[in-house]
């Protein structure tokens, strides 16, 4: 079972940095991320994740303060904190619509040959159309060009790595998240992990089908791709411990701070809004991301329930965004981790602790032995790359 | 001698900084001699800044391709996780006015925030101020982009920007003494902190 930390902030709860006595010199410095990467490697993950993110969370050209701010430069927060581990991975996220192939390709393969073969690159075509703003582009391009951007840059990267020295792994491992029509096709393509949203078992199962179907029907081995949904576990010595964290958890997310993220997500400022009337769906119609046809309202709505209030909204949300959150015991969750990878739901997890200080050292030496003990989990690490942790097979010429 | 992994040049070079930072060297820039074995001086700075606690990390930046929002993510990165140690110089012609048209969207990215926007509060659940985080609307020959940078003002504020002595072709590393800048073949290097 293939184990990646996603690490995002101080936690998938946007809220996590008010658990820390020291936000900002967390998220900006180094020890902070060392603690988290070194506790991985004692669990022995295969791979730390970080995302990225190019716009600056506002509204009507004002910042919002409620929102910690994100994520710093994945390529240069990896070469430094490879230094300060041995074994674990690192996967980074780069834009293929906003950056250079040459650059792009440099910074991988300069960083593979730093740590010995222990970087991936998650290929994005960045969908937010607030990054446009900053990247000289008026508009976000179509997904499909975006996609067929992608698909150039992939290979161009691949053909200057041929010209290069060659890096330990060959090629960095790939990694996809989109799960879009174009998403999976691109994936079939050239996805060596894919990190994907799933809210059952049911539809993980569906979707790693399909996918291996895609894959295989892209001429490629299925068994070459390692399908990894995010998973945002809560974690107590009894169930009832686990449901109060979660009620703590649930503390963190101040009114503030949701109603930021909502503006985000659809470009409208929601902070005049009254928390116990109706959303206001009229308005949210009109708003810049529903006009542009990113977001669809009828989303919010649950057809059985009626248009809910604005404050009943933002706590239904209030767990890790769309994808599969558990709140048990360690057994428990090993218990599931089990379940879903023998009923060939996945091949691993992307795991994104709410909290991460406390959830990730709580899964290390309460969740890592039981899956030991069970055969799941490598007891230390065997290879020496990214890519012989994941069990991936040496790279082709294949971008 | 390269290792088995490829990786054998980028870490004598590394070892050489290492050396250079305890002998109390001030400053570093990484140049990438060979256009056929070329380096990501921003991504070597970074290793090196984890196992180095005093010397300036000089990484040389392609002014000619590089996006501002990109540059200036990774130099307020660099000089974040180094402690104020981050250091840069652009190549490039700038025949057309590229290069200094990107210095200077990127350091108003790099100041995009105010000294004083951080205020972790954490009873209001504000951390940053929206007063003392305002865009940039830069509107040029070369770019057009709003900000402002999604990154607090780095501890320099704009990291020191250098322009090289001489010819980058000759040169391996520059490594820079109090009293002026010497340059030399990373052999030298290494031979000079073994």
């Amino acid at each position: 079972m293939a184990l990646g930390l996603f690490v995002l902030g101080h936690g998938h709860n946007v809220g996590a940095w008010r658990s820390s006595p020291s936000p900002a010199a967390d998220l900006l410095g180094l020890d902070y991320y060392r603690t988290l990467a070194q506790e991985a490697e004692r669990g022995g993950l295969d791979m730390v994740f970080f995302a990225e993110i190019l716009y600056s969370y506002e509204l009507a050209g004002r910042h919002q303060g409620a929102m910690a701010f994100p994520t710093l430069d994945p390529m240069v927060l990896i070469p430094a904190l490879s230094r300060l581990t041995e074994h674990i991975g690192f996967v980074g996220t780069y834009s293929t619509t906003y950056t250079d192939p040459r650059a792009t390709a440099l910074k991988l393969a300069t960083i593979d040959r730093l740590n010995g073969g222990r970087t991936g690159w998650n290929i994005v075509t960045t969908g937010a159309d607030q990054s446009a703003a900053n990247f000289s582009r008026r508009d976000l391009p179509e997904r499909e060009a975006r996609y067929a951007r992608a698909a150039e840059f992939v290979a161009e990267v691949g053909s200057l790595w041929d010209r290069w020295p060659a890096t330990p792994q060959g090629r960095p491992v790939r990694v996809q998240a989109g799960m879009s029509p174009f998403g999976k096709a691109f994936a079939a393509d050239v996805a060596e992990v894919m990190f994907t949203v799933a809210r059952d078992r049911d539809t993980a199962i569906a979707f790693r089908r399909e996918l291996r179907d895609l894959v295989r029907g892209a001429g490629r081995d299925p068994d070459g791709v390692r399908v990894m949904p995010g998973i945002a576990p809560i974690l107590g010595g009894t169930e009832a411990e686990a449901r109060e964290k979660e009620a703590r958890y649930l503390e963190l997310l101040h009114p503030a701070i949701q109603l930021a993220m909502l503006g985000d997500q659809f470009g409208m400022d929601f902070s005049g809004y009254a928390l116990d009337a109706p959303l206001p769906m009229d308005d949210i119609s009109q708003s810049p991301r529903v006009l542009s046809g990113m977001r669809d309202p009828d989303k919010l709505i649950d057809a059985s329930c009626g248009v809910p209030t604005l404050g009943d909204y933002l706590r239904s949300q209030a767990r890790v965004r769309a994808h599969h959150s558990f709140v048990g015991t360690p057994e428990q969750l090993a218990d599931q981790l089990c379940d879903w990878h023998s009923a060939g739901a996945c091949d691993g997890f992307n795991l994104m602790f709410p909290v991460q200080a406390e959830g990730v050292p709580a899964f290390v030496d309460q969740v890592v032995p039981i899956l030991r003990r069970r055969g799941r989990v490598r007891s230390g690490y065997e290879a020496k790359s990214l890519r012989g942790h994941l069990g991936l097979p040496a790279a082709t010429g294949n971008a | 001698m390269p290792d088995d992994l490829g990786s054998g040049t980028l870490l004598r070079w590394v070892a050489a900084i290492d050396r250079a930072d305890r002998a109390g060297w001030p400053l570093v820039m990484l140049i990438a001699a060979d256009p056929a074995d070329p380096l990501d001086g921003l991504a070597m700075a970074a290793w090196c800044a984890a196992s180095t606690t005093h010397i300036r990390l000089c990484a040389s930046i392609d002014g000619d391709t590089v996006e501002p929002f990109t540059l200036a993510r990774g130099l307020a990165t660099l000089d974040h996780l180094s402690g104020g140690r981050a250091a840069w110089r652009l190549t490039g012609s700038d025949a057309t006015g590229r290069v200094t048209e990107l210095a200077d969207v990127v350091s108003r990215l790099l100041l995009s925030w105010g000294a004083e926007a951080l205020i972790e509060n954490v009873a209001a659940a504000m951390l940053s101020d929206a007063e003392a985080v305002m865009p940039i609307a830069h509107d040029g020959a070369h770019f057009s982009l709003r900000g402002p940078l999604n990154i607090p003002r780095p501890p320099q504020g704009v990291p020191l920007r250098l322009a090289l002595p001489g010819d980058p072709a000759q040169a391996g590393a520059v490594i820079v003494e109090p009293d002026g800048a010497r340059k030399m073949s990373i052999g030298l290097v290494s031979e000079l902190f073994a």
